[in-house]
């Protein structure tokens, strides 16, 4: 969907027609329950945030800048939305064995590739919900999101030096984690 | 952007977080210009980026985990019920301000035409009484007995006629300010249940 499009779609609903933000839910609810799932560890928890995060986003509509692509603001707001949930502890993270759809990179490639792939992309995860989730959420608005440091410090109402810390160190102790796993 | 915490220029190698930072383009110009220098020259530093751009590329190629339901029509519903809600929630506010205006507007007027309202009290306390005499009068002896009781009903009957002259005396405001209180408490009422049962509707999904 082009952001003209998300555009028309804003305006439509701000008109007061609801099938258009009907319309932008499913636009963007894989990559908004991705940005969920990320940062919270589990597909329950992700599910309930996407949902409450499209319910935000209509009830603030007013407030996004429409000169500005909708995605990234939908996303940010899932991400703090997720990020203000975890400082409130008000989720319960529960074990994550049992998730069984990893994706793969290439669904083209040979089983054992894939499988291996698989492997890699669930470590990566398993990685990532190791972490504090300050460090987590810092990678998720830096790599997924693609924010800069100041738009993270907006994004998350903390200091530039903080953000620049939690990233740092979220790197530092995913490459350890990661390390850890490969030799252990 | 920020600056170096070392000098490159000086042989001295940049902080982890500073390389970070360079990848990030978050250093100001010079500086990044000055990672840049030192990195044509050190191995090591160029090693240590090439770890973090592969960590980098791992992560941002990391792919979606898919969505198996379609979130539209459930955000949809709770949107309309949220605002179904706040309709009905508007118009209990409009209903019970209209009632009570219509309440005080009618009892202010009303009581000018209460003459009644004292004879009432008086009434009350005449019964209150008359019970006291007509109790005492089991205890005391049978002799006076019958004659106390007549005096006792005799002050005991009086009070009741006040009472029954009301209607006759009750001014038309009061009907109308009883008719604008049972009604709003009834359509507040009918509101109030219609919010629960969205609620209920909205809890139990």
């Amino acid at each position: 969907m082009a952001v003209s499009g998300d555009q028309t779609l804003v305006k439509r609903t701000l008109d007061g027609d609801l099938e258009a933000f009907g319309e932008l839910v499913q636009i963007y609810q894989t990559s908004v329950f991705n940005v969920c799932y990320r940062t919270l560890g589990n597909r329950r928890d992700a599910e309930d945030l996407t949902q409450e995060a499209f319910l935000r986003a209509y009830n603030n509509i007013k407030s996004y800048d429409q000169e500005r692509p909708f995605g990234p603001w939908m996303r940010t707001l899932a991400a703090n939305l997720c990020y203000n949930k975890l400082n409130r502890r008000e989720l319960n993270r529960v074990p994550l064995e049992d998730e069984r759809d990893f994706p793969q990179r290439d669904p083209d490639s040979s089983p054992e590739k894939a499988l291996e792939i698989s492997q890699e992309n669930q470590t990566l995860y398993q990685a990532l919900w190791e972490l504090p989730h300050q460090y987590r959420m810092a990678l998720e608005l830096r790599h997924f999101q693609d924010l800069s440091y100041q738009e993270m410090a907006g994004a998350l109402n903390l200091p530039l030096n903080t953000v620049r810390s939690h990233l740092y160190r979220g790197r530092q102790k995913l490459a350890e984690i990661l390390e850890e796993n490969k030799n252990g | 952007m920020g600056n170096l915490k070392t000098n490159p220029l000086k042989n001295q190698h940049p902080e982890q977080d500073d390389l970070q930072a360079y990848l990030d383009q978050a250093l100001v110009p010079g500086s990044s210009r000055e990672v840049e220098e030192h990195l044509e020259s050190c191995p090591a530093c160029r090693e240590k980026i090439a770890l973090l751009e592969k960590m980098f590329t791992r992560l941002e190629t990391l792919p979606e985990i898919p969505l198996h339901k379609d979130f539209s029509p459930d955000v949809l519903e709770i949107i309309r019920d949220q605002k179904q809600i706040s309709r009905s929630l508007t118009w209990t506010l409009v209903f019970e301000g209209l009632a009570v205006g219509a309440i005080l507007g009618l009892i202010i007027p009303a009581l000018q035409f209460t003459p009644w309202i004292p004879r009432l009290i008086n009434a009350q306390l005449e019964i209150e009484a008359g019970l006291n005499i007509f109790l005492a009068q089991l205890f005391s002896s049978w002799m006076l007995w019958w004659a106390q009781l007549k005096f006792s009903f005799t002050h005991l009957v009086e009070p009741f006629q006040v009472p029954l002259e009301i209607p006759a005396a009750l001014p038309a405001p009061w009907i109308w300010t009883l008719l604008a209180v049972g009604l709003g408490v009834l359509i507040n009422g009918l509101l109030l249940k219609t919010n629960f049962s969205h609620l209920n509707t909205e809890q139990k999904r």
